[in-house]
């Protein structure tokens, strides 16, 4: 019979309309690694995070131990020696290792009342000696200096104050220089940091959220040898994942979630990787998406060895070569933060490459055009007529305090010398796009970020297919948007394909991209894992590639039309 | 001569000093407090009014520690107004500070004017606060003229930097509190009341400052009302950067700027237009240190990080 | 076995939607609570009446042609210091170096007033301490701008350090010219006429053409429009391809040479002289009004026009009750520490909730956790209503059990 250390019954937790988690029954015994598999935003986060004290569930308990927990702060889930590992880390930069570890520290307890009759205890024994007596009531009237003391003892920053995070360290094995700055650190030695804080606390529950996502793989390596030290040791671990070759590597046992429902919890021993994907990403539905076949197709853009690296100096795009064809649409699955975005904003010339080629075949001109190390201005300048619907609608791609209008006017505010804006077309444009797209507005004036976020997403797919592009590039266009929003979008995207634009459509259900795709393009870790065919493709397969890179790497290519 | 430059070099320094530590407390929880020359006028103003009250008993100390103590009571309230605006009612740091200095200078001023420039109480009770701490006897040799013939709100401007430096560098308190100014959310998610944090800096800070402005009218000038308490405000808050958000650093930061705020008054020969141009120095080489140190970007001399921002704890 | 779960007793929200009836409704009231305040505090301190306050008050400045015409004036002045620092704030550059960038203008139009003023013909004379006047403005203000858009200094503290430098080397060329210890320089030649023999017009006249201006150059110019997005995000002017180095040196450009006319102005139109108080702390107050009125030129005229008019009205209430000259500063700070608030109520709202006791059993046991389910909570939201709002700043939301 297992101790259950920690067990959540029927947890809910609603955000605004969108379900996280509904009715989620999940457990944790002592000493062992759980492994929590799922798709992007089937719930595994927000369900730890009720876990860390993050969320309050709507509905459900928690029990840990046994006994009902109620963790309303990231505090209650330490005292109940919860301690979660976020994937963005919580660690001042400019402090060292060690005084992260102990920022926020409470003091010992100093219990003056139980001193207090330890104390007369003792002076009862004591019969004959009237120095001692004395001795022990000087004691006792001195009791709240001595927790005065006690306490500008602790508050002192000793130099050996590292010493008691050492030993943590050393007791689970940790290599690491306590007295490095952060900012000196790469991402897994913080991550370790983020570990021994979790452990010097006292945490005998650990969560990890996507604690491999950001490591090499000797690192993860490492990371494995430490979790099953820690799991040796009596601790119960709980890893956040959607890398099946990990759950397999490491875990005990696996909980599968899928669009906020808990779909089993299996032994690993009992599993392997392919039963695990089809509970994963579920059964094939068939979408209502009228995919044409591409006509026409020319090679529109070719890129050739993308390599470039993130803020934290490591690949996020490492190697990768294809092609866009137009009148095709190319779809991207991948894991989020496989590269997609990197990706994107390379091509859009955003984004520092260090080394690869990035071609444009010119449909006008027949000529090759160089897009490598340019400016948006520049790639603007040489006739490329490229749309980016970015990630990050009201962040990059629009403004939230301006309205329709001065939105639209992003894109064309530059044309022409006149030092005065041109506002007259661009309220042409808003209007054609309210009234074609069907976009809810109170009025024209009304700031965007007011407005849903399926009408977000409308008016700025709408002003990307305007400037009449020749390539789109669209990054989860439909991420949080109605089944409407979302089908207006793979309408819109749909006609632009036969109307001969290249379309690069980056998205995070296998369904719609299987579905809409005339291609799909599989990146794991920066490196392009596959492109497959997407009429002649399974969402396990798309699903094994996300995960892993096949020693054999398959590239598909439609028939290119050389007339 | 050379020892009376040093001599009210140190004393004039000591203003910035008790401005500058104030202010360094307030800005490493990550508000740029502009209010501090306010604050500092209205610790001038409850230094006189309480020093004025005790001056009745004749006891130098009693006289010292009312004053102090009204001082950073006054400069107190100032910083827990800046406090309200700033932490719980979110407004933008600079216009509450400069608002919170407007109003500080324009109280200084009104009762001052009330009072009327010239009050012979202050200067009674001045007496107290420019009496020599060890005494009259303590040589007249230069080394004693210059370290030892101050009042004692001198030696006690120097014991409070020196303690918030240590406070600041070496316990857990100061370490929280770093926390806080650089990354209120990572010090919030470590279990820090960052809010708790924020006000007592805030009100703290600005009591020690508080007691600069009254040292000023109280020590440096005599008892004599005079505004450019304000002024000195500016060049704490320059002090600050100089200093690299260091008190320790700005103990001798203090002793250069008050070297150079009196070297014009005693330099013989040098015309009233050379004067001003030395009065430049303090504030240029503010602006140099902030022009450098942004483009080393060396991160231990950076401004706090999220100096100047709110802390809105989203609705979780 | 129960427990007993409590949720905090209030807590804040972001409101995602103003209503702008609400908002200025919060405003004027706050306006109208701070003269009570003031009225208030004066007549403690002086114990004359309320009524001798509004009295001198109005009298001070509605009270004859001359203090209409002074209370017009001084708010033409500072609604034309706002003016000049609004593009930084809109592109959201705190430069708070508005009063050494006037000052510098005000020092570059004295440098031609003295090399030149009687010695060349008054016309050569105006356009050289002009163009001075401008050199100088852009000058102290495109320094910040550099090293902001070169290594990201921090501008705050920067052009607060520049301020003094400014009013240093002012008086360094006071006591250079004069050689004497006054603190002032004054001037006979080469100064610009009153238009018409009245002197408060030019002003008045100049701040409404730029105001216009200015406001046609935020909303309807592409640089407007550029440097609102620079400000609004970073990461889509990039997108978008706007050079964001290049808009901040420019807009820093403008509002130093906004800076550098009013400089100008002062010297050559109002004052006729030069001192390190010439600018009288308006390049303060101005970037006060500026942000307090969002950037909205309306806004800012009314906003100058009722801090001058709490201004002059206290220094003649000051002057009545011989209160001093520090007395309109306290009047003033009353004022903008009201005005200040206002941005809290119009930006959150303070959602209260009602202490609950809701009953939890630690039974594990699903069946009987489902007969004793708590009944929904619905969330009444209490509709705001604009011709309630001065009552109903605190709006709340009650959450209770039904």
């Amino acid at each position: 019979m297992h101790i259950n250390a920690v067990q959540m019954v029927g947890v809910t937790k609603t955000f605004g309309s969108v379900v996280a988690n509904k009715d989620v029954n999940i457990s944790i015994r002592k000493g062992e690694i759980l492994a929590i598999l799922g798709e992007n935003g089937s719930g595994k986060t927000s369900l730890m995070n009720m876990l860390a004290g993050i969320y309050f569930p709507d509905d459900g308990k928690i029990f840990v131990n046994g006994e009902e927990a109620i963790i309303k702060s990231p505090m209650d889930a330490y005292k109940h020696k919860i301690g979660m590992i976020h994937q963005h880390f919580k660690l001042v930069d400019l402090f060292t290792a060690g005084d992260n570890i102990i920022l926020g520290e409470e003091a010992p307890d100093f219990d003056i009342k139980a001193k207090k009759t330890l104390l007369k205890e003792e002076r009862i024994n004591i019969t004959n000696n009237k120095w001692k007596k004395f001795l022990i009531d000087l004691k006792i009237v001195c009791l709240p200096l001595g927790k005065l003391v006690a306490k500008l003892k602790f508050n002192w920053l000793s130099r050996d104050r590292v010493k008691v995070v050492q030993a943590v360290a050393d007791k689970y094995g940790f290599d690491i220089d306590l007295n490095k700055k952060i900012y000196d650190m790469s991402v897994s030695e913080k991550q370790t940091v983020e570990i021994i804080k979790v452990l010097y606390r006292g945490a005998d529950i650990l969560i990890l959220d996507e604690p491999t996502a950001v490591l090499t793989p000797q690192e993860i390596e490492k990371l494995f040898v430490v979790l099953r030290g820690m799991r040796d040791n009596g601790k119960s671990i709980i890893i956040i994942t959607h890398k099946l070759n990990e759950v397999m590597a490491i875990s005990d046992r696996v909980s599968v979630l899928r669009k906020g429902e808990l779909i089993a919890t299996v032994d690993t021993k009992d599993t392997d990787e392919k039963r695990l994907t089809e509970m994963m990403v579920g059964e094939r539905i068939e979408l209502n998406i009228e995919r044409t076949t591409p006509k026409n197709v020319k090679k529109r853009l070719s890129i050739h060895g993308l390599t470039c690296r993130n803020r934290e100096g490591l690949y996020a795009l490492n190697n990768i070569s294809f092609s866009v064809n137009s009148g095709e649409i190319l779809g991207i699955a991948g894991i989020s933060g496989s590269g997609q975005r990197e990706l994107l904003e390379s091509i859009a010339g955003l984004q520092k490459i260090e080394l690869g080629v990035i071609q444009y075949d010119d449909p006008k001109t027949e000529k090759i055009v160089d897009l490598r190390a340019k400016t948006p201005n520049q790639i603007k300048e040489l006739g490329v007529r490229l749309s980016f619907v970015p990630e990050d609608r009201l962040g990059m791609g629009l403004v939230g305090n301006m309205d329709l209008t001065d939105n639209m006017m992003l894109r064309s505010y530059s044309k022409g010398h006149s030092i005065f804006l041109d506002r007259k077309s661009p309220t042409e444009l808003a209007q054609t796009i309210v009234k074609d797209l069907e976009v809810v507005t109170p009025n024209m004036k009304t700031p965007v970020r007011r407005l849903s976020g399926g009408n977000v997403q409308k008016i700025l797919v709408g002003r990307e297919i305007a400037s009449a592009p020749t390539v789109i590039m669209a990054a989860y266009p439909v991420r949080g948007l109605d089944i409407n929003s979302s089908y207006t979008i793979y309408n819109l995207m749909n006609k632009q394909k036969e109307n001969g634009v290249a379309v690069i459509f980056v998205g995070e259900d296998l369904d719609v991209l299987l579905a809409l795709s005339d291609r799909i393009m599989v990146i794991c870790s920066g490196k392009v894992s596959g492109i497959v065919d997407a009429r002649n493709t399974t969402k396990e397969k798309l699903g094994m590639l996300m995960t892993s890179i096949p020693e054999e790497i398959e590239v598909f290519s439609e028939p290119i039309n050389e007339n | 001569m050379f020892t009376v430059i040093l001599t009210q070099a140190i004393r004039f320094g000591l203003v910035f000093l008790y401005g500058s530590t104030g202010e360094i407390i307030i800005e490493k929880s990550g508000h740029l407090n502009l209010g501090i020359p306010g604050i500092m006028c209205l610790g001038a103003v409850g230094g006189c009014i309480g020093a004025n009250l005790a001056v009745g008993s004749g006891s130098t100390f009693l006289i010292i520690l009312t004053g102090i103590l009204f001082s950073m009571l006054f400069a107190g309230f100032g910083g827990a107004l800046y406090g309200v605006f700033t932490i719980s009612l979110r407004c933008n740091q600079n216009v509450t500070g400069l608002t919170i200095t407007t109003f500080g200078a324009g109280v200084l001023g009104f009762w001052g004017s009330k009072m009327g420039r010239l009050n012979t109480t202050f200067y009674e009770a001045s007496k107290s606060f420019t009496a020599p701490m060890f005494g009259d006897n303590v040589g007249s040799d230069w080394f004693s003229s210059i370290f030892l013939s101050h009042g004692p709100l001198v030696y006690l401007g120097i014991a409070i930097a020196i303690i918030v430096a240590i406070i600041l560098k070496k316990t857990r308190t100061g370490l929280s509190l770093n926390a806080v100014g650089e990354n209120p959310a990572v010090a919030d998610a470590s279990g820090i009341n960052v809010n708790k944090y924020k006000y007592l800096a805030c009100i703290l800070g600005s009591a020690i400052s508080g007691i600069g402005g009254a040292f000023y009218i109280l020590d440096c000038t005599r008892g004599s009302l005079e505004y450019v308490i304000e002024a000195m405000g500016w060049l704490s808050v320059a002090l600050v950067i100089f200093s690299l958000w260091k008190p320790s650093i700005s103990i001798l930061g203090s002793f250069i700027f008050g070297v150079l705020y009196i070297l014009p008054h005693y330099i013989a020969g040098v015309s009233f237009a050379d004067k001003e141009l030395l009065k430049i120095i303090p504030y240029l080489v503010t602006a140099l240190v902030l022009i450098i140190i942004s483009f080393f970007k060396k991160r231990e001399t950076q401004p706090p990080s999220s100096l100047g921002l709110s802390y809105f704890r989203e609705d979780r | 076995m129960f427990k007993t779960k409590r949720e905090p007793l209030f807590h804040l929200v972001k409101r995602i939607d103003v209503s702008k009836k609400y908002a200025w409704a919060v405003r004027i009231g706050a306006f109208l609570l701070s003269i009570l305040v003031c009225a208030a505090i004066s007549s403690l301190l002086t114990d004359k009446s309320i009524g001798f306050f509004f009295k001198y008050l109005f009298n001070g400045t509605f009270g004859t042609k001359r203090t209409i015409w002074n209370l017009f004036h001084e708010t033409a002045i500072l609604l034309l210091v706002s003016i000049a620092v609004t593009p930084c704030f809109k592109m959201k550059f705190w430069n708070i170096g508005g009063e050494g960038q006037i000052l510098m203008g005000a020092l570059g139009c004295s440098v031609a007033l003295v090399f030149m003023g009687g010695k060349s013909s008054d016309g050569a004379t105006i356009v050289v301490s002009l163009i001075l006047a401008f050199v100088f403005g852009i000058a102290w203000a495109v320094i910040p701008a550099f090293f902001k858009a070169r290594w990201n200094t921090n501008e705050t503290l920067l052009t607060l350090m520049m301020n003094y430098i400014a009013v240093c080397l002012v008086n360094y060329f006071i006591k250079s010219v004069a050689s004497s210890s006054t603190g002032t320089l004054t001037f006979k030649d080469g100064l610009v006429e009153p238009i018409g023999g009245n002197q408060f017009i030019l002003f008045i006249i100049v701040s409404v053409v730029l105001t216009v201006l200015m406001w046609v150059y935020l909303k309807y110019s592409k640089h407007g429009y550029e440097l609102t997005v620079v400000g609004e995000s970073e990461n889509t002017s990039r997108y978008v391809g706007i050079n964001n180095k290049l808009v901040i040196i420019r807009t820093l450009i403008l509002c130093g040479a906004l800076c550098g006319l009013i400089g100008f102005l002062l010297v050559s139109g109002v004052n006729h002289s030069l001192g390190d108080a010439t600018v009288e702390g308006r390049g303060f107050t101005g970037l006060l009004i500026s942000w307090l009125a969002h950037f909205n030129p309306l806004a800012m005229g009314l906003t100058s026009f009722l801090f001058v008019f709490i201004d002059n009205g206290a220094s003649q209430v000051s002057n009545y009750a011989r209160l001093g000259a520090s007395y309109p500063k306290v009047m003033t700070g009353i004022f903008f520490l009201f005005i200040i608030a206002t941005e809290f109520f119009i930006n959150y709202k303070i959602v209260f909730k009602k202490m609950k006791l809701k009953e939890i059993s630690s039974n594990g046991d699903k069946d009987i956790d489902k007969e004793v389910k708590e009944p929904q909570e619905n969330d009444i939201d209490i509709p705001k209503d604009d011709n309630n709002a001065q009552e109903g700043i605190t709006e709340m939301i009650i959450k209770e059990k039904i």
